[in-house]
């Protein structure tokens, strides 16, 4: 799974937590939304649709779309 | 006087949202729903990506919590959707003393106690948390009147015995049973992962798993009444293949098995079922015969209607055959096509698409909303033998000229209880679900019926019907208000099975005559309201008092009824007053 494979599943899996559209410029800190308990749905479905799971040092620093895709590479490059 | 809660209704009733739209679009959408929302475990991305696209109404849940909900809470609105609902929720802050310090709400329809029982672990003992739990119920019940269910994580065999004694103390309350699901997931029905970012403990599968719970089955069973019967395709649906093509070597594959076991326990509960299929009735009725492997039995279907003509054709016969309405059935069928056409000429029809694997037909019959029911009651088991007793009474009726030599025929007994407690929940029953000889249309909660009962004022009647044919049950419900010098019926409802055998007047004087005897009054006024089914009660009321009804109002009847005598019926009649306020 390339990058841009793992952006395009990526940004369908926000935009069903989120109910809204969003690119990949999206943080934690500019979309309202994405608050503790957003997070975590997020963390399940992102781990539903790549097949992974996040250790708990890990699921604190993903706070934007960018890191999320950075992570998940590492983790199908594992 | 008491306080009623909305009730919310969908753009068609009961049934679904149909009426908002297309409803043959919506039933197709509805299948193609099915696979994702009734998955063994269904998946929560899968579940976000659809969005209802018919009006929906809103429900407003308020969460009273020790641990987050919003996970399931997110997950649950395609469940909700399902049967015509958007729920939103308000929630409580995280508080293990259940304080419920909450502002007033009249648009809250339903109250949740979502609590994690490891939090008390260390503070209490079973018993102890157990007698606390209800001291805050009961507080909560002296706050609120609308629904209230309990779901628990955590608790052990003994506390959750506990739990389920102490909600049938407190009227309208219910306890959910998690424990098949936390079975089902073993370890990871929680994940420690979750506890520590979101606050609860449960993990992502089984947080899915409660939403659908909450919103295919607690929700629907506490705020509309439960689907009377399910009416069943033959081919692809009870078994794999063609009757008309494999004869009686169509195949019962396990799952199918399973799946005709459990409409087997639908009916137990006092589900109807009834068969329509496009086939020869002759045909039908040897399979069942030659097909001693088949868990269903032809005699299991209350109706049939197996013919060539169009299944909604066959569907209303089976309405008739039941005395039920077409928004209390539910249609299966495996092809779209068909579930297409009967929605379209019956469009307040529940319909469910049939699986090839009929585990997957089974789980939707499980959790399908509206079909999955609370508790069984002594009242259910008894419902399908004694509509298979009509059949008998019918020809009965046929053969006797003189309806009094009928009754005697009949041997039939009346026994009128009179405020009977421990029979809450069908006294409820008997109020929610009641359309036809529904007089008032009062619907009220078991909340309103606990408070009835325990008001010096008010009397409930619950009137028991039986003949030498069969056991009728609980079948009538009769309430009444002294006000001044008048007694104010503020309710009547008779189950459809009683009716017929010509015992309406005698059962209202009955009951009206033992409400006197603790309450007398010299008028007596019957409340009566227009809805779109009870016709038959309102007949029966212009019948007796012999004045035309506008459509709602009161209207006298001290003269009619004391002309109505149990001397004049060869019926026995018996009254139970379990005891006098």
């Amino acid at each position: 799974m390339n990058r841009t494979d793992v952006e395009r599943d990526l940004l369908e899996v926000f935009s069903a937590v989120l109910g809204h559209p969003v690119d990949t410029t999206l943080t934690r800190i500019n979309e309202p939304g994405w608050d503790s308990l957003k997070h975590m749905q997020i963390i399940f479905a992102v781990e539903e649709k790549f097949g992974v799971q996040f250790t708990e040092e890990e699921i604190p620093g993903l706070d934007s779309f960018g890191k999320f895709a950075g992570q998940l590479e590492r983790h199908h490059a594992a | 006087m008491l306080s009623k809660q909305p009730r919310p209704e969908t753009a068609t009733g009961a049934a679904g949202p149909s009426a908002a739209g297309d409803p043959v679009e919506f039933a197709l959408f509805r299948a193609q729903w099915e696979p994702i929302l009734f998955a063994e475990r269904p998946s929560r991305l899968e579940l976000l990506k659809l969005k209802a696209p018919w009006a929906l109404m809103p429900l407003l849940i308020r969460v009273h919590r020790n641990h987050s909900f919003e996970h399931v809470a997110a997950a649950s609105a395609l469940g909700f959707a399902w049967w015509g609902c958007e729920a939103s929720f308000l929630y409580s802050d995280y508080d293990d003393s259940l304080s419920f310090a909450f502002a007033d709400d009249k648009r809250v329809q339903l109250e949740l106690l979502w609590l994690d029982i490891q939090r008390y672990q260390g503070r209490f003992g079973s018993v102890e948390l157990g007698s606390w739990l209800e001291g805050r119920l009961t507080a909560l019940r002296t706050r609120v009147s609308t629904p209230i269910v309990l779901a628990t994580v955590g608790e052990d065999e003994e506390l959750h015995t506990r739990l389920q004694q102490i909600a049938r103390s407190v009227p309208g309350t219910r306890v959910a049973d998690l424990r098949p699901l936390m079975a089902g997931l073993g370890a990871k029905f929680f994940d420690e992962r979750a506890a520590k970012f979101s606050g609860t403990r449960l993990s992502d599968a089984a947080s899915v798993l409660v939403a659908r719970e909450l919103a295919c089955r607690w929700a629907p069973a506490m705020l509309r009444p439960r689907l009377k019967a399910v009416a069943l395709d033959l081919d692809h649906t009870l078994y794999a293949g063609v009757l008309g093509e494999d004869g009686d070597q169509v195949r019962l594959t396990p799952a199918h098995a399973a799946l005709q076991q459990f409409l087997v326990g639908l009916r137990d509960q006092g589900v109807f079922l009834a068969l329509v299929s496009r086939n020869e009735e002759a045909d039908v009725r040897q399979l069942f015969q030659k097909r001693p492997d088949f868990p269903l039995r032809w005699e299991h279907f209350s109706a049939t209607a197996v013919s060539w003509a169009g299944k909604a054709q066959g569907i209303q016969r089976v309405a008739q055959t039941l005395r039920i309405g077409l928004d209390a059935i539910l249609f299966v069928d495996d092809n779209p096509g068909e579930l297409a056409s009967v929605v379209s000429e019956l469009p307040g029809i529940a319909t469910a698409h049939a699986q090839p694997d009929a585990a997957a037909t089974q789980r939707l019959l499980e959790y399908y909303p509206r079909l999955w029911s609370w508790e069984r009651t002594a009242t259910d088991a008894l419902r399908a033998t004694d509509l298979a007793a009509e059949t008998e009474r019918s020809r009965l009726a046929a053969q006797t000229v003189d309806p009094r030599e009928y009754l005697r025929c009949l041997q039939v007994r009346l026994l009128l209880e009179l405020n009977p407690r421990q029979q809450l929940t069908r006294l409820h029953e008997l109020s929610q679900k009641t359309n036809q000889f529904n007089l008032n249309l009062s619907r009220f909660s078991e909340v309103d019926i606990a408070q009835m009962l325990d008001a010096p004022d008010h009397r409930m009647v619950l009137i028991h019907l039986s003949d030498r044919l069969s056991d009728s049950g609980p079948i009538g419900l009769l309430v009444a208000r002294r006000q001044g010098d008048t007694l104010a019926i503020l309710e009547l409802a008779i189950s459809c099975r009683a009716l017929g055998r010509g015992l309406e007047d005698l059962m209202v004087a009955e009951a009206v005559r033992a409400i006197q005897v603790e309450l007398p009054a010299a008028r007596i006024e019957f409340l009566h309201r227009t809805g779109p089914r009870n016709g038959p009660a309102r007949e029966w009321l212009v019948k007796i008092t012999g004045q035309t009804l506008p459509s709602e109002g009161r209207v006298a009847a001290q003269e009619a009824l004391p002309r109505i005598s149990a001397r004049d019926y060869p019926v026995t009649v018996n009254i139970s007053s379990h005891e006098s306020n």
